[in-house]
């Protein structure tokens, strides 16, 4: 029985060794000249790294939220600079390099002992139970090596990288130097996985400095050549690991553990399952945290759901947060999301807020499914994720006024409700984006604003004349249906009626109230996010009368949200009694009614639409906006609006 | 490789179990082979030597229920021949030119033998003899005061050494004895 430790050091120091002989010895390449460009650009690269070091360090971390570590060739180094693994002062770097991996060679003779080879001398026997004891010591790190190693082969199974013996070797010895020399956190499952993109890394940066080496010969920077020597593949690596898990290592920490210097399987017997609310105290008040703090802030709808559904976020961000989301997006992706993570701060926050920006993204799909489903998308995230845009809206929540709100982030958010309809009007976070986005594409074209302030206007005059008629028509419509229907349905009628017309005086008033203060701009910003409150507000209302037609669909009703409803252009296709129209505006293509309920989606759509419409379109003109003025002090009951809504309006 | 080395349980016989000092060293997991001199006696008594490591070989000793144990067995381990017999065959009891004469028939390094309840490990033309003594310290009829004894045997290419757990008054105390193969 051999130590798998000392196996895979002596395999992967020779192999590591050929690696770096080939390396050294090999100037003798022929260099073609397309080879050529790729050698000046990784050349350039290299020197850019420096001279930005010099220049402005903070640059690094501008690059790393933007993404562009993407197809950098040293994103091991930016990882180390970003967890200061290496100062910013590069010409130090080569004795950084070296003390770190003395340090790392040192654990190699303290922690692998081969009791067999001991002294005759000292008194120690296989059997020993003591914690003194190298053979006790050995036959734990054995049982720490087997568990090691059997989460190590099934890191990332479908990236072959992973399969080869020395990787897994190499990520083998890592964890377990990891787990020694740091018994109070040991080896728990799931640090592979953050080992896995870091080797990942740190490996494909070696493999390009020997490839350029191979084509450039000579006159190679000779702190390059050591700062990514494939020969310290786990030395560096383990120096980038241990620092991400000195972050991190509050997921994993399990309160209730003593710690036993040397007793790994104690501690792996009492860290079973990641469901032990009570023992996974630092984490679970982390996850409690992100819910009542960004989540309800962020997404109130959302929290609420979650809240209702009574699905805790332990339940799947235990997972997210101690892979940081290895497993929810794919190995590229995620090495995208970690630049910006490592770049943000040692106190990694970026990760809540990661965390509640994937929730919002698929808030959709989860507020359309029950309980089951919502946990099948939350178990197994979906894959079709843009990774950008939840780092952006990650980024953004984490600090709003560094970072822009991403363009067309939530566009496919905010249309799939318009589309599916049944969750009404999404909660601030789905009108936000609309302001800035659509003011900039608005303001390409001076014909498309003109042919939106009319349409607004038509359909203003519309809708204020059609509250006109709701005084005057809405008596009698409700005593001719009285004769016709059944009580119930009266009631029901009435009742949605009551909805719809509360819901329209509303909307009027609100986009009162928000003309008149954007048109004064000024100062106006809590009660423009008072107004947004009532927006939704509102949406709620119409969420209530969207169930109505599902119970009953019977003619009469469908006529009497039409007698309601005149502006709506369907109106003519079904009811002959309706009421007259009052000025008719030009009718929407989306609008053409199909059957008796489609004219309540289509309603519903176009009066959304308008409702979310009228923000954009507000930024754009001033025509309407003294239509009422007067009407702002209504919204004194409201709730007070949140700081996120009124950054977004800012912009505006 | 470790290879426990035991015998003379007479269990329940003799003796109702192992020293708890015993029971509490012999944890699962570590041992890779046991080596039973015989008078395991019961199928219990196997059972319990089968739960600390799954590769277990057993001769028959005079006291042993199950009939159907060899009398000898030969079991090859690392680059040792290690012959396994319980010992009451020879005579006289433990005499080393009768056991010699064993070691030669079964062409083996190390001899393995039991029955005399007295721990013992010499080396006799360069070959290893091994007696585990009794690990319940069951009485025999020639001596009532037998320290419960047995051996670990750390099994390395050309090297064994061995280790010698003997319970004295209360304490366990471990003996190393090295042996070479030449």
């Amino acid at each position: 029985m051999t130590v798998w430790g000392i196996e895979a050091i002596t395999l992967n120091g020779s192999a590591t060794r050929a690696a770096s002989e080939r390396l050294r010895g090999n100037p003798g390449v022929i260099a073609d000249t397309g080879a050529m460009n790729s050698v000046e650009r990784y050349r350039q690269e290299w020197e850019q790294l420096l001279k930005s070091l010099d220049g402005e360090p903070e640059s690094l971390r501008q690059a790393a939220f933007a993404g562009d570590l993407k197809m950098s060739k040293f994103r091991s180094i930016h990882w180390a600079l970003l967890l200061r693994v290496l100062t910013s002062e590069h010409r130090s770097w080569i004795s950084q390099r070296l003390h770190q991996r003395v340090r790392y060679d040192k654990f190699r003779a303290d922690y692998v002992r081969n009791p067999h080879q001991l002294a005759g001398d000292c008194i120690d026997d296989p059997l020993s139970q003591s914690t003194q004891s190298v053979w006790n010591q050995y036959f734990s790190d054995q049982e720490l090596f087997a568990v090691i190693r059997q989460d190590v082969v099934r890191t990332f199974p479908g990236v072959d990288f992973f399969r080869k013996p020395l990787v897994q070797n190499a990520m083998v010895n890592i964890l377990f130097y990891y787990a020694r020399e740091h018994p109070y956190m040991c080896y728990r499952q799931g640090m592979h996985e953050i080992l896995a993109p870091i080797i990942f890394v740190v490996y494909s940066d070696h493999q390009s400095l020997l490839h350029f080496s191979e084509l450039a010969k000579t006159d190679i920077n000779p702190t390059l050549l050591d700062v990514l020597d494939p020969a310290y593949l786990e030395a560096d690596t383990y120096s980038l690991f241990s620092r991400l898990m000195a972050s991190v290592e509050s997921y994993y920490r399990v309160s209730n553990l003593i710690s036993t210097p040397g007793g790994h399987i104690e501690q792996r017997a009492e860290a079973p399952g990641e469901n032990e609310p009570q023992t996974e105290a630092e984490v679970i008040s982390q996850l409690n945290f992100i819910r009542d703090k960004i989540l309800a802030k962020q997404d109130q709808h959302l929290h609420h759901y979650l809240q209702k559904m009574e699905i805790p976020l332990h339940i799947f961000g235990i997972r997210w947060l101690r892979l940081l989301f290895g497993r929810e997006f794919m190995l590229l992706d995620l090495l995208l999301l970690w630049d910006a993570i490592f770049a943000d701060s040692d106190r990694f926050d970026l990760p809540n807020y990661i965390l509640v920006a994937m929730l919002v993204h698929i808030r959709d799909k989860l507020l359309l499914s029950d309980y089951t489903t919502s946990l099948t998308y939350l178990m197994r995230y979906p894959g079709n994720v843009d990774v950008h845009l939840v780092l952006r809206h990650a980024l953004f929540m984490l600090n709003p006024k560094k970072f822009d709100y991403p363009a067309n982030a939530f566009a496919c958010v905010s249309f799939a409700n318009h589309s599916t309809g049944k969750e009404g009007v999404p909660p601030p976070t789905g009108t936000r984006p609309r302001t800035t986005s659509e003011s900039s594409s608005g303001a390409t074209s001076g014909s498309q604003i003109d042919r939106q302030i009319t349409y607004m206007q038509e359909r203003n005059a519309a809708d204020s004349s059609a509250l006109a008629k709701l005084q005057d028509s809405h008596r009698v419509a409700m005593d001719g249906y009285l004769e016709n229907s059944p009580e119930l349905l009266r009631l029901e009628l009435k009742n949605a009626q009551t909805v719809i017309k509360i819901a329209r005086s509303k909307l009027q008033t609100y986009l009162g109230t928000v003309r008149h203060h954007v048109a004064k701009q000024a100062n106006g910003n809590e009660e423009l996010g008072r107004t947004l409150d009532g927006i939704e507000e509102l949406c709620s209302f119409l969420d209530v009368k969207f169930m109505f037609p599902l119970h009953t669909r019977s003619a009469p009703i469908d006529q009497a949200l039409e007698a309601n409803e005149q502006k709506q252009p369907n109106r003519s296709s079904i009811s002959p009694k309706a009421a007259p129209p009052a000025p008719t505006p030009a009718p929407t293509a989306s609008s053409i009614p199909g059957c008796y309920e489609m004219p309540e989606n289509a309603f519903m759509h176009s009066s959304m639409r308008r409702l979310l419409g009228e923000l954009r379109e507000i930024e754009l003109s001033t025509i309407t906006s003294d239509e009422k003025p007067g009407e702002s002090v209504v919204q004194n009951g409201l709730p007070a609006a949140e700081p996120q809504q009124r950054h977004q309006d800012e912009p505006s | 490789m470790l290879v426990l080395v035991l015998g003379d349980l007479h269990i329940p016989h003799r003796c109702s179990s192992l020293p708890a000092k015993f029971k509490k060293l012999l944890v699962p997991g570590r041992i890779h082979h046991i080596l039973a001199t015989g008078n395991i006696c019961t199928k219990e008594s196997y059972d319990y030597l089968k739960s600390l490591a799954n590769d277990v070989h057993i001769v028959r000793g005079d006291f042993d229920e199950n009939l159907s144990y060899p009398e000898q067995k030969v079991v090859t381990v690392g680059q040792f021949r290690i012959g396994l017999c319980h010992g009451h065959q020879v005579v006289p009891r433990g005499d080393p030119e009768a056991l010699a004469l064993i070691q030669r028939q079964l062409d083996v390094d190390i001899l393995i033998t039991g029955h005399t309840y007295k721990f013992e490990a010499y080396e006799h033309g360069n070959k290893f003899y091994i007696n585990p003594g009794s690990a319940t310290g069951a009485f025999n009829p020639l001596d009532s005061n037998v320290v419960p004894s047995f051996v670990l045997m750390d099994i390395q290419s050309t090297t064994v050494v061995t280790y010698v757990y003997q319970l004295i008054g209360d304490e366990v105390k471990v003996e190393r004895i090295e042996y070479k193969k030449i």
